[in-house]
């Protein structure tokens, strides 16, 4: 199995700044492990918010994948006060078992540059991780999450028909005589 | 033209859904789902364009839309259609949609009521845009 990482972003703003991690799986045909776990260890100063992709996510902050279907994952990591300007190494491992039920862990590096705000100017923008932000989801996706979970709910609608039962509605329609009393 | 920084837009935008906050807005800038930033002297600054675009996807958002076809449906439009868009924002908030009932007169009339107006006076405004629509006057 190989990792494939990258960030949207080839450098971010040191306070109030946002990026994604975009992780891909590669596992050889051989390979008869299912279930696999990620972690994530970020540098101080460094969030992220839940995976994007909707996997589950231990107490611990592992991500459990499902490796006969899932094939990425893409988190969205952000700062909130200023951290300092330079490198900062994001380390991702995965755990699974191989084919031959031993326990395995391979870990890549990804170093994530923080600058200031004026220095942005510098920035490259990686186009596939922003082409998978942009199909995860709802657009709720590149936004912060709320405190409780973002629900979509369409608005009751009923269609007021004017034939000739219409005053059968007005008579019966349950909402109109329970209001009017 | 006024000019705005993204920190001002972040705050005006967040009024209407906090979840726009300056990371977010900075963020959409930088991946393209708001229109480049103007110059106004030697700076780069927000005008009231991007206001409208960001409206518009707080809106598109609530209907569920990825980012990905939010783009694709705001391109081709002009910066009116945009602003439009943005205007529906409000009939979109969640504790609007639980509560509200939106009545479908025609396929092109619909009226949200708020649990607020009575019965009878909904009946009212019902039969009322009914009739308008029918083309009678009485």
């Amino acid at each position: 199995m190989t990792l494939n990482v990258r960030l949207a972003k080839s450098i971010m703003e040191q306070e109030e700044g946002m990026n994604h991690l975009w992780i891909q799986l590669f596992i050889a045909d051989f390979s008869t492990t299912e279930k696999a776990e990620i972690g994530i260890q970020l540098p101080s100063g460094l969030y992220r918010a839940s995976n994007l992709n909707g996997y589950e996510e231990t107490e611990s902050k592992g991500i459990i994948l499902d490796l006969s279907q899932d094939k990425d994952v893409l988190f969205e990591l952000y700062t909130q006060s200023a951290v300092s300007c330079g490198e900062a190494p994001v380390v991702i491992s995965i755990k699974y078992l191989d084919n031959r039920k031993r326990r395995k862990e391979i870990s890549e590096n990804i170093v994530i540059r923080f600058v200031s705000e004026e220095e942005m100017d510098a920035l490259d923008i990686d186009q596939k991780v922003i082409e998978r932000l942009m199909e995860l989801g709802n657009g709720a996706a590149g936004m912060p999450k709320p405190d409780d979970d973002f629900v979509n709910l369409r608005p009751r609608t009923y269609e007021i028909i004017n034939n000739e039962y219409a005053y059968l509605e007005k008579r019966y329609r349950v909402d109109y005589e329970t209001r009017g009393r | 033209m006024s000019g705005y920084t993204a920190k001002q837009i972040a705050e005006f935008i967040g009024q209407d859904d906090p979840r726009m906050n300056l990371r977010t807005v900075r963020y959409y800038t930088q991946i393209g789902m708001v229109p480049p930033l103007e110059t106004v002297g030697n700076k780069r600054v927000y005008t009231d364009k991007h206001i409208h675009f960001f409206r518009a996807i707080i809106t598109l958002t609530r209907t569920g839309e990825t980012l990905a076809s939010i783009q694709e449906i705001l391109n081709p439009l002009t910066i009116e259609e945009v602003e439009k868009i943005g205007q529906q924002m409000h009939l979109y908030d969640s504790i609007r949609v639980l509560e509200n009932e939106t009545l479908a007169i025609t396929e092109d009339v619909a009226i949200t009521i708020s649990p607020r107006i009575s019965a009878e006076l909904k009946q009212k405004v019902i039969d009322s845009v009914s009739r308008v629509l029918r083309g009678e006057t009485n």
